[in-house]
């Protein structure tokens, strides 16, 4: 992982490993916008940055890009292919750890307990509100109303990704059902889930990192999207930035975790839970499934 | 009278053939169907005697050593164990993977870990080459599993590891138990109908998910399971093993009737599996509630009185359902 260093810009405090090289593709993004092309799956590719939050958690700069979301897998009938632009957002590269959302809850419900493995036992309430939390310690606008659940997306603290932000995300511009081709042959480098046998969640950042840098994409523990959950919502979303059903009371969960078979630590892979979800009993010994990353607006002088 | 006469001479050679133990074997037959009598008289007082007579054995689950609690507990093998706790032998040594949720077939030719992801032959103990990615209920045949998958209830078969289209629910449930004629699943469901916790059930082939009464205890009620004969089931409500009667002919699926066993004997949140015959219940025997950071033996219950054996080695951790029962071994 890269070392922090000094902030350089805007209103975020966000500190950058390879400033010119950021500015570069900073450049090159409003360029592409400018002039209104469209960036193919994958042209993205390589332009992705770490950032250091002024938190002192890394993010993953993505630039906006086309892609398509979903996949033709024959016995997913909610993941009908579909093509997606996605706006240029920054993304947590590993899940959010217990060091750190106990750092800001003052509470860590998970139960395996270990500050540099991922928060678990996390309801999505319990996610958002983490989210506030830490826009709050960095002086930035909360995303979240925790009375409505509604979403600013305008406002500039962390929230959930969307569903097509994690997606476009974890593919870091492959089309391949695996960010490493089209079968799990290879999936014990990149993920904890039951080809490894675990036991249970493990420390974030130790399996191989997906072409943008991202860590434990599949498996590990699910994450939370901000979306609701619609299965035929893929036949009517919006082209560009889809932020998911507007009515629905289930949210989605998106790539696999430690108990997962390799079909479901998929990129396209979807799932809906209660948002109040933790575990079931009858998983009693295999619960501290879920948690979840942040996203950002990027950094406001690339804007 | 005669008859009576003749009733006491029976009565006699009965007894001198239980002391001298010359009755009629125990020796359990894994016949199929089964046919269960959970609440037949014990046979022999002394209940470890009584299963060491069966020739029942268990795969069980268990973490063979306590580590340390507030950072978890090393990784499960599984193991084979005798009823009446001899004869214990280890499947698997893997300190860096972790084998669980054992489920023999109803025919006790296999069974599956890691909730129907590998297959094991019962009498060889020969462990698959290749994960099966199976469900975690089997079907009446042997040859398939059930589980509830995001869109529905969906078939595996185990040879093959072809999945059927799934049966769509209600709702996700978590698919316990298959009925051995095929036709109900049984499961445990969150946030049904105002509870917390509940035990429903509804036809495998797709349909309304109908309500059990609750357990007059309240509470979460957990992990149901029918005996091999869908006749009875047992789970955990509130923290007892609780049997009743299933009889989906019934609006409600059972009589109502229910026999709680008793949590200060048994532990607390006993979650059962039956055996074949359906004379014994298999639990993990919890001292305090909640709690996995202390040892928790492996049990049986005798359904019939309540005798109880602990037969795991001392020390050791068990979890909920990570045991199930064998047939015999060959002799």
């Amino acid at each position: 992982m890269s070392d922090p260093t000094t902030p350089i810009c805007g209103r975020r405090g966000f500190s950058l490993g390879a400033a010119t090289a950021f500015a570069l593709s900073a450049a090159a993004f409003l360029l592409c916008a400018s002039c209104g092309e469209e960036s193919p799956p994958g042209a993205a590719d390589g332009a992705a940055r770490t950032l250091t939050t002024a938190g002192g958690v890394e993010m993953v700069r993505l630039p906006g890009g086309w892609f398509v979301m979903g996949s033709d897998t024959a016995d997913q009938v909610d993941e009908t292919p579909h093509r997606v632009y996605v706006s240029p957002f920054c993304i947590d590269r590993c899940e959010v750890t217990q060091e750190e959302y106990e750092r800001r809850m003052g509470k860590n419900p998970s139960r395996w307990k270990a500050k540099r493995h991922p928060a678990e036992q996390i309801r999505w309430a319990d996610a958002v509100a983490y989210c506030n939390a830490r826009s709050r310690s960095e002086g930035l606008r909360s995303c979240y109303d925790l009375r409505t659940w509604a979403c600013d997306f305008d406002a500039d603290g962390y929230r959930l990704p969307t569903e097509a932000e994690w997606e476009y995300a974890c593919r870091a511009g492959t089309t391949t059902p695996y960010c490493f081709g089209r079968t799990p042959a290879k999936l014990d480098r990149y993920a904890w889930c039951k080809v490894n046998c675990t036991t249970r969640p493990r420390a974030v950042g130790l399996k191989q990192p997906n072409p943008w840098g991202l860590y434990d994409m599949y498996g590990n523990v699910w994450e939370w999207c901000n979306d609701r959950y619609g299965e035929a919502y893929y036949a009517s979303s919006p082209e560009k930035d889809p932020r998911g059903p507007a009515k629905g009371q289930r949210r989605v969960l998106r790539g696999g975790c430690w108990n997962s078979r390799p079909a479901v630590c998929r990129s396209s892979y979807r799932l809906d839970e209660n948002p109040g979800y933790t575990d079931v009993c009858f998983g009693a010994d295999t619960h501290g499934f879920v948690g979840f990353r942040c996203v950002c607006a990027p950094p406001i002088a690339e804007e | 009278m005669p008859i009576r006469r003749g009733a006491v001479l029976l009565l006699v050679l009965g007894m001198v053939a239980g002391a001298s133990g010359a009755g009629p074997s125990l020796r359990a037959d894994w016949t199929m169907p089964p046919r269960c009598t959970p609440f037949a008289p014990a046979r022999i007082e002394d209940l470890k005697e009584e299963l060491r007579q069966t020739g029942y054995r268990l795969v069980i689950a268990i973490h063979p050593d306590k580590g340390d609690a507030d950072k978890g507990y090393p990784p499960r093998d599984l193991f084979v164990v005798g009823a009446d706790g001899s004869g214990l032998k280890r499947l698997t040594d893997t300190p860096e993977k972790d084998e669980r949720a054992p489920r023999t077939s109803p025919d006790g030719k296999w069974f599956t870990f890691n909730y129907g992801d590998y297959l094991v032959n019962t009498r060889t103990l020969e462990i698959s080459d290749k994960p099966i990615w199976a469900g975690y209920a089997w079907t009446p045949d042997s040859k398939r599993t059930i589980h509830c998958d995001k869109r529905g209830l969906v078939y595996t078969d185990i040879r093959t590891g072809e999945r059927s289209a799934p049966i769509p629910v209600p709702q996700r449930v978590s698919v316990t138990d298959l009925s051995s004629d095929g036709q109900w699943v049984i499961f445990e469901i969150r946030n049904f109908r105002g509870k917390k916790y509940t035990v429903d059930f509804m036809p495998a082939g797709g349909g309304e998910i109908r309500k059990m009464p609750n357990h007059p205890k309240g509470g979460g009620e957990c992990h149901p399971h029918f005996s091999p004969d869908a006749k009875w089931m047992c789970w955990n409500a509130g923290g007892s093993l609780a049997v009743r009667r299933f009889d989906p002919a019934l609006p409600e699926g059972t009589d109502g009737k229910i026999v709680t066993l008793p949590a200060d004997r048994l532990g607390q949140d006993p979650c059962g599996r039956w055996s074949h015959g359906g004379r014994y219940v298999a639990y993990v025997n919890i001292p305090h509630k909640g709690s996995w950071k202390v040892h928790s033996p492996l049990c049986i219950v005798r359904v019939a009185d309540g005798a109880t054996v602990t037969i795991s080695p001392p020390g050791w951790v068990g979890h909920h359902w990570d045991y199930d029962w064998l047939p015999p071994a060959d002799e």
